[in-house]
């Protein structure tokens, strides 16, 4: 049952991006794919805060919510055949020449068969995930199993299992295990698994439908060699989640500024803020590279309209923060020990360095291959005109990691602990985008075509 | 876009530098593979986390579901295997809250790393032995004033 609760969710997601986004004719395989991957996110998402608010309300018993899910699954799905029999049949067939994707694809095939069976070996040993994931993520899930209990999850007692930290991924567990019945670490292993793949899934066919299959391919073999992935993604700690939404609001951004796209994003990111602290910092990033973009390129009231709309899809999630974080959770300790010595702290020039040795140390142990090579893709395939680069995504992972930054500048925690314990998880959540970012500034590999044409046609005309 | 008869053909060297950026990229995941595997066996469930349950299965017998519990134990949670300890207790009895103190509530379940005088441990912080589970778990309940 604990499975079933995945497939709802995502059929729910599914429908849900299908029903959000343009209704264009065109639906590629990579269209659907994305919306598949999309849809994982947004259904988790829904769920997730659903039960929440059902738990928080006292009525989060299983015939409730299944009655709720089924209901939604069943309107939003009848909206969709509807749509599916409205629109208008594909007619544009014909494809350009295309780069040959057999070695990316190939390579990501290989790689995905790596990583799934690192992730099968790692669970098995290890179902109860690492550290956090039993100390924090999936214990709170075990309190937000019982309309009595979800109180703990908020605790002022000091347990040391960071109750002030958002609830996300701790419902979505909650509610798989409220599905099954019993508290299995089949959940939060599965869970893990489906952010993971659905990661890798949508930074694939993002790129696959903006820069063509084969630079879609190479970027979701770039983004698997990142070893950080493998080893954190059956951990069941927040940040590959976190990592799916900071990616999932770029990619609809880059899809295109209108409307629909915008807010959806707007609700990634707002769920992004309700996974992790470190969200909130992803939707102040986002919203100012989409604001000044906008206002770079079609000025003040375009840039006004666009911030707008992004920050209201993201709303919702950051009114459940806002409420969660004045009414319900402890006080957080680190925006208490931000202000301790700030001055002091920022114009220490030691500090300074220490922090930029501890980040480019870490890069250089961790991410030094996947960066290089990353760095001999941009050397092979090149910028794009400046014109046709995508404004948005690279301001916004730098304004991630230079939040990042900041924030270790100014915590009163012991540095090295934090390099050793928490760097390598802060990158793991601008690394897709980063691949993301980078791959769209690139030409395509198709740009470098030799187009001639053969003697023999030549000699007929 | 080329018609059907314009034969597309790419760069030696694009086509050579993909292939092998995706060859470095495969021979990176299978390092990390081999490591992140090799490290799960070497830190096999290196908390004791899975073996929690079945050792605090008599005790939970005796809690209410959603009580809130104290905490006992002789290894201090300063120290790494004494915060393992405490939260393989709280993971295994929740949704039950195990607080750190065991001077707050009516119930505390002790922890022990190795046979002690449990009266007297619990004595200290005016609790009784209501059980010994033989497994270094033993159950407290606050006297009565």
């Amino acid at each position: 049952m604990s499975i079933v609760s995945l497939v709802i969710a995502s059929l729910i997601g599914y429908c849900g991006v299908r029903l959000w986004l343009p209704a264009d004719a065109g639906r590629s395989r990579w269209k659907q794919a994305l919306h598949a991957a999309l849809g994982i996110g947004l259904g988790m998402g829904l769920t997730g805060c659903l039960y929440w608010l059902l738990v928080v309300g006292n009525i989060g018993a299983l015939p409730v919510m299944l009655g709720v899910e089924l209901v939604m699954l069943a309107a939003l799905g009848a909206l969709v055949l509807r749509q599916r029999s409205i629109a208008a049949p594909d007619s544009n067939t014909a494809t350009a020449p295309s780069f040959p994707y057999l070695l990316p694809g190939v390579g990501l095939a290989i790689m995905v068969g790596l990583f799934i069976t690192a992730f099968a070996g790692v669970v098995e040993l290890n179902p109860q995930g690492g550290w956090d994931a039993f100390s924090i993520w999936n214990l709170r899930a075990r309190f937000l199993l019982h309309t009595a209990t979800w109180k703990f999850a908020v605790t002022p007692f000091p347990v040391g299992a960071h109750m002030e930290y958002p609830l996300l991924l701790s419902s979505v567990v909650a509610r798989g295990w409220t599905y099954g019945g019993s508290p299995s670490p089949s959940v939060p292993i599965a869970t893990a698994f489906v952010f993971a793949v659905g990661l890798v899934l949508l930074l694939v066919s993002t790129l696959a439908l903006a820069r063509g299959a084969s630079a879609g391919l190479l970027a979701g073999v770039i983004l698997l060699a990142s070893p950080a992935f493998m080893t954190q993604a059956p951990s069941e700690y927040a940040d590959v989640p976190l990592a799916f939404f900071f990616l999932a609001a770029l990619a609809l951004i880059t899809q295109g500024r209108t409307s629909r796209c915008l807010s959806l994003a707007g609700v990634f990111a707002g769920f992004a803020a309700w996974t992790k602290n470190e969200g909130a910092l992803v939707v102040v990033a986002l919203a100012a590279a989409l604001i000044v973009s906008a206002w770079r390129s079609t000025g003040w009231r375009s840039a006004t309209r666009q911030g707008g709309i992004f920050l209201l899809g993201a709303l919702p999630g950051l009114l459940l923060v806002l409420w969660f974080k004045v009414a319900l959770a402890p006080p957080d300790p680190l925006a208490g020990q931000m202000t301790v010595g700030l001055g002091q702290k920022f114009f220490d020039g030691g500090r300074w360095l220490k922090v930029a040795g501890g980040f480019l140390k870490q890069a250089w142990e961790v991410h030094l291959l996947p960066l290089a090579l990353l760095a001999v893709t941009c050397g092979l395939l090149r910028l794009r005109p400046r014109q046709e680069r995508s404004p948005v995504p690279l301001p916004a992972v730098l304004l991630v990691l230079g939040g990042y930054f900041a924030i270790f500048l100014v915590t009163k925690d012991d540095l090295d602990w934090l390099f050793a314990t928490a760097l390598d998880r802060l990158y793991m959540h601008a690394w897709p985008a980063l691949v993301l970012a980078v791959f769209l500034q690139l030409r395509r590999p198709e740009d470098f075509a030799l187009v001639s044409t053969p003697a023999k046609a030549k000699k007929a005309r | 876009m080329p018609s059907q008869r314009q034969v597309v053909r790419y760069p030696l060297w694009l086509t050579a530098g993909i292939g092998s950026v995706v060859l470095l990229c495969v021979f990176t995941a299978f390092q990390s593979y081999r490591t992140a595997d090799a490290d799960a066996r070497a830190y096999h469930d290196p908390y004791m986390i899975n073996a929690q349950p079945e050792r605090l299965r008599d005790a939970i017998t005796y809690l209410p579901a959603n009580a809130e519990l104290g905490y006992l134990s002789d290894i201090s949670f300063e120290v790494a295997n004494g915060s393992a300890a405490y939260f393989g207790v709280m993971y295994a009895l929740a949704p039950r809250l195990v607080t750190r103190s065991a001077d707050s509530h009516e119930w505390v379940v002790g922890n022990f790393s190795r046979p002690l005088d449990y009266a007297a441990a619990g004595a200290a912080h005016r609790l009784e032995v209501v059980r010994d589970f033989g497994n270094g778990i033993v159950l407290f309940r606050r006297r009565r004033q």
